[in-house]
């Protein structure tokens, strides 16, 4: 992989990032509108400051005025509950936080140019940031022989300013944190193969009546969950591993997965998602009783075959029944998760009068996972699609807030999405974006003329174009995988 | 990163193992003139590191090892297979066309930093200036080689000169598409390809097909549907250009998928119509298929929207407001292990009965011992009134008895030890139980404290089974005066004509002390009903038996019920002229003032 292509796609993935990865859009920092405007004041401050302290003397009004707006701007993020904030530029595009700010990117061109040209490309305001910190940052912008970092720190630190940090993000870090991640993407590769393995044991022990460990499969959903905790998207990624073979155990895993994760964004305890993770794995037990015929059907299913089929909830039951001394979950959830949300589903019961939380999630969950993979009755369904569908069937199939939480936690291209940009390029979706779900960061796979590249380069959706003041590209449509040609996208997250 | 850690660089006798050690060194040294800046002093040890330790494990001779895509070779040994570290060091160099590295000794850590500069170059910019052996040559590295790979292995022109096994896939992607032009050229009777793959020992074959497959992709997708068009042009036997269909089969199924729909199309055909002309293996065939053929539901089929309002699912998602958060919040709330158990036996039961299995029985018992546990009490009435169904079933019963005295155990333990607030709900449960429930009963008023026999027989009292009489009497007969004492209470405390029959015996119990309590406690609770056996204690007279102490207490008892019947009893007593000693004149004064009570206005 070139330097360039190496900086891309990593240079934001602080470890705060990938924590809130796990955490939907709406509790991001600036997720609503009056948080958004508290960063774009502290932005506007910051560049008003620098301005006005190079057109003015530092004793003029106008000069002390900004000084003390732009401190009172800090303490307004800071209210947000923040211990520090940082003012990220990242190829030419301001971030506060890992917020990205389209329009003072271009507004503010000027202190941006001024903080690169000095290697700046991280300012981290602390609780202490004071006015003497703020004249001495706006200082450091407005003398011109600073060019180095290292230099920048020296004046910082002559200046008595102890409540502002800057930093360089270099290429080392990028390449310290991408081997971290394709350790973590291998580990959570292994427990995920691991994982296939076992349900399969599961299956063929079912299959032939006998009795199957529960053991194991809770220290998979344990190993899957830290594996969650400690880098969100190498898990999540997973579930872009499809097989046509194999479904039925992908399948459970992949819902496992997206259950953990979106269990997590809901503010789960740790206990809660294992219990939550190995009903996400047993659920569909009860389809090892249904003839395979009828579950790949290609056509249409007689009614005698539909009723057949939605027996497979309350015969999971059936099976899960016995372990329920270990843990009560499963038998649960694979009773209830075709409840619906509005009861309306099956198996029919007159209480309890609502899904459990968890047969809620693992419904969702179940429904993108099955509608995003090919089936031999129809083929697979765009991720954004399917979205859209899950947002259809609020508050009648599905829990609406936990709907919107899915959504907020997959973004509209989910990671392992396969899209059309608008310079004729196709992608995979290699992150999601939390402040914008519309445009996540892509692994560019093939160019426009339809040729695959040799090194696929990582382009992130949010950053503006210096020339045109509007965002580079833009996703043009969104396509399946294999329509574009593109065969196990997990390999390129 | 490096600071710190020690190498042992006396290694193992193995050529093996020395070469892996030095490999291992190498890349370190690698990353660390990757990471760090040339100042950097890790850089600078890290180069030394290996320098050394090149010094110490080639004093035996010259280390040379051949470079695979992935790994290196020692002969035929597989040396640092599975580290990631080495494999990514045989890559680039792979990458430098290199075939062999040849490490002598005395390699200076001038050599090595240029050596590894090199290494660190672009590939394409070292090759295209003359490759990696000329660098090293012009760096003036003596005590490091590499001998790089031909990728021509003939002298033939074209795509048959090629080493299609280590050639760049740019390079052969232009030479395929030339070899088909020439197929198209010359009226389909030259077939390079087949040539060139054929010219491969049958165990390069595949790779070398592989390799010209994934070939293809690097050309624009408007030659590479074109130069498939050709190649399907068949020749005056029938035949298409073979080597290329077989190439093409080798690529993966979704790409060759999209191209065959791609060439399909532009020949105005169906987009499956191709897949008879490349012969793949069954299953890619059968994926290949599914891909190609229309899919027996559509998305309209399924209720799939036709496009995806993005913005405006964007819009909705980011209204995810309080009330969203309240509502989510009160979910997890109320997902405590007593919901859990609860919502798992009602679970169980509609399980069981719709497949009355031993398994269902036995799972019943698991989920009433987990609600037990959790003091949930809602459905264990229905669980035991289905194992009493269940129970008729000649198959289960066994399994059901089993269950249930098991149950009853568990149910008696968990009522004892429950908060005195949930027993209530709990006996309300308990009723199917009962006949179960008597054995246990029994065996725990022998063994239990006064106070866990009082709560049972206050179980056992009020669930109003007449064949828990005999346990209760049992109680009322216990040897320890304390468990007799609560027994009176707990009788005295559930209403009901057997609760008051009981209390009635007790009235007339062998022990003194039993009778006055049950004198007391009738009293305190307001049991009526055993008046009649209250107010002929007071008319009774023992030759043998002082009972002034009973009557005191019947007395007090009627003063606190104040019940009209007791009227006559109590002016007969009251209107005693002649009473000897001081017992009976205090029983005459107790009737007496009882007696005002009831003519009280009041009374």
């Amino acid at each position: 992989m070139s330097d360039e292509s190496r900086n891309n796609g990593e240079r934001l993935e602080s470890n705060e990032e990938i924590a809130a990865l796990a955490q939907p859009a709406s509790r991001t920092p600036f997720a609503t509108a009056k948080r958004l405007e508290r960063a774009r004041e502290l932005a506007r401050a910051f560049a008003v400051a620098q301005t006005n302290a190079s057109l003015y003397p530092p004793s003029h009004p106008l000069v002390m005025q900004s000084i003390v707006d732009f401190v009172a701007a800090v303490t307004g993020v800071m209210e947000l509950g923040f211990e520090d904030v940082t003012i990220n530029v990242y190829k030419g595009t301001l971030f506060i936080e890992d917020h990205v700010l389209p329009e003072e990117s271009v507004t503010y061109r000027k202190l941006i140019q001024d903080l690169l040209a000095r290697e700046i490309s991280a300012v981290t305001l602390d609780l202490s940031f004071g006015e003497n910190d703020a004249v001495a940052l706006v200082g450091l912008l407005n003398e011109n022989g600073i060019s180095e970092v290292e230099q920048a720190r020296d004046f910082l630190e002559a200046k008595g300013a102890t409540g502002v940090k800057i930093a360089e993000t270099t290429d080392l870090d990028d390449a310290v944190k991408e081997a971290e991640q394709r350790q973590n993407k291998l580990e959570a590769r292994q427990d995920y193969d691991q994982g296939v393995a076992m349900m399969r044991d599961v299956e063929t022990q079912v299959k032939l009546g006998k009795v199957f460990e529960v053991g194991p499969l809770q220290n998979l959903v344990g190993n899957l969950l830290d594996n969650l905790f400690k880098d969100p998207a190498a898990v999540l990624g997973l579930t872009a591993i499809r097989s046509h073979d194999d479904y039925t155990l992908n399948h459970s895993i992949n819902v496992c997965i997206l259950s953990l994760s979106l269990g997590a964004s809901l503010g789960l305890d740790s206990e809660s998602l294992k219990s939550l993770g190995l009903s996400a794995l047993l659920y569909d037990l009860g389809k090892v009783r249904i003839p395979e015929g009828i579950l790949n059907k290609e056509g249409p299913l007689s009614a005698d075959e539909w009723q057949i089929v939605k027996s497979h909830a309350s015969e999971g039951a059936d099976l899960l029944k016995r372990i329920q001394l270990v843990d009560q979950m499963p038998m649960v959830v694979a009773y209830e998760h075709h409840q619906r949300h509005d009861m309306q589903g099956y198996p029919e019961t007159t209480s309890p009068s609502e899904q459990h939380l968890f047969s809620k999630v693992v419904a969702l969950c179940d429904a993108y996972d099955a509608m995003t993979t090919r089936r031999p009755f129809r083929r697979e369904i765009r991720p954004d699609k399917a979205l859209a569908v899950l947002m259809q069937g609020r508050n009648k199939a599905y829990d609406p807030s936990i709907t919107k939480a899915l959504v907020a936690m997959l973004g509209i291209y989910p990671m392992g999405a396969v899209v059309k940009m608008s310079d004729g390029a196709t992608g995979v979706v290699f992150r999601v974006n939390r402040d914008d779900l519309l445009r996540p960061r892509i692994r560019r796979l093939i160019d426009a003329s339809g040729r695959w590249l040799e090194q696929p380069d990582t382009i992130d959706l949010r950053l503006i174009s210096e020339e045109s003041g509007t965002f580079s590209l833009s996703i043009e449509d969104c396509i399946p995988a294999a329509e574009a040609g593109i065969e196990d996208v997990w390999q390129y997250l | 990163m490096l600071e710190g850690r020690t190498v042992d660089v006396s290694g193992s006798n193995s050529p093996s193992a020395r070469a892996e050690q030095l490999l291992r060194l190498l890349a370190v040294a690698a990353n660390a003139v990757r990471l760090y800046p040339s100042s950097s002093p890790m850089r600078e040890d890290a180069i030394r590191r290996f320098a050394d330790a090149s010094t110490a494990l080639t004093a035996a001779g010259a280390l040379q090892l051949r470079v695979d895509r992935e790994r290196f070779l020692l002969g035929d040994t597989s040396v640092g297979a599975g580290q990631t570290q080495v494999a990514a060091l045989a890559e680039a160099l792979h990458a430098l066309q290199v075939g062999q590295l040849i490490i002598a000794p005395g390699a200076t850590t001038g050599e090595v930093a240029s050596f590894l500069d090199i290494l660190g170059a672009d590939a394409k910019t070292v090759r295209g200036e003359g490759g990696a052996r000329a660098a090293l040559i012009q760096a003036g590295v003596r005590n490091i080689a590499l001998i790089e790979v031909s990728l021509r292995v003939s002298s033939e022109s074209g795509i048959l000169g090629m080493d299609l096994t280590a050639t760049p896939l740019d390079d052969i992607a232009n030479e395929v598409q030339s070899a088909v032009e020439q197929w198209s050229e010359s009226g389909q009777t030259i077939d390079d390809i087949a040539g060139a793959i054929g010219g491969y020992e049958a165990a390069a074959q595949e790779l070398a097909a592989t390799r010209v497959g994934e070939a293809l992709l690097r050309l624009d997708e408007e030659t590479r549907v074109r130069v498939l068009s050709m190649a399907m042009v068949r020749d005056g036997a029938g035949k298409p250009m073979q080597g290329m269909l077989d190439a093409v089969a080798h690529m993966k199924p979704a790409a060759l998928a999209r191209l065959l729909k791609l060439v399909a199309t532009n020949a105005g055909e169906p987009p499956d119509a191709l897949l008879g002309m490349i012969e793949v293996p069954p299953e890619v065939a059968k994926e290949l298929a599914a891909l190609l053929r229309p899919a027996p539901q559509s998305e309209s089929d399924c209720g799939v929207p036709a496009e995806a309002d993005a913005p405006g699912i964007v819009a909705e998602v980011a209204r995810y407001d309080d009330n969203d958060q309240l509502h989510v919040e009160t979910l997890v709330a109320a997902s405590t292990p007593a919901q859990l158990a609860a919502r798992a036996l009602a679970t169980t039961l509609q399980v069981a009965r719709a497949r009355p299995t031993t398994d269902s029985v036995q799972a019943i018992g698991d989920a009433v011992r987990v609600a037990l546990g959790r003091y949930v009490y809602g459905d264990l009435g229905a669980a035991f009134t289905l194992l009493a169904e269940l129970a008729s079933d000649p198959a289960l019963s066994a399994s059901v008895a089993a269950v249930r005295s098991s149950l009853a155990e568990e149910v008696l333990d968990a009522y004892v030890s429950a908060p005195a607030d949930a027993r209530a709900p709990l006996a309300a449960e308990m009723g199917r139980l009962s006949e179960v429930v008597g054995p246990v009963a029994a065996r725990m008023l022998r063994t239990g404290t006064p106070e866990q026999s009082a709560v049972i027989v206050e179980l056992l009292v009020s669930l109003r089974d007449k064949r828990l009489t005999p346990i209760i009497s049992q109680a009322l007969d216990h040897l320890d005066s304390n468990v007799r004492s609560a027994a009176v209470t707990a009788l005295a405390n559930v209403p009901g004509p057997e609760s008051a029959s009981m209390l009635q015996r007790a009235l007339a119990h062998w022990d003194p002390e039993t009778r006055r309590i049950a004198a007391r406690e009738i009293g305190r609770v307001g049991r009526t009903e055993t008046l009649p056996a209250l107010l002929h204690l007071l008319e009774e007279m023992y030759l043998f038996e002082r009972n002034y102490e009973l009557k005191k207490e019947v007395l007090k008892s009627l003063e606190i019920m104040r019940p009209e019947q007791a009227r006559a009893i109590l002016t007969r007593m009251a209107n005693r002229r002649f009473v000897i000693g001081k017992k009976n004149r205090e029983l005459r004064y107790l009737a007496q003032r009882t007696l005002a009570l009831l003519e009280s206005p009041t009374a």
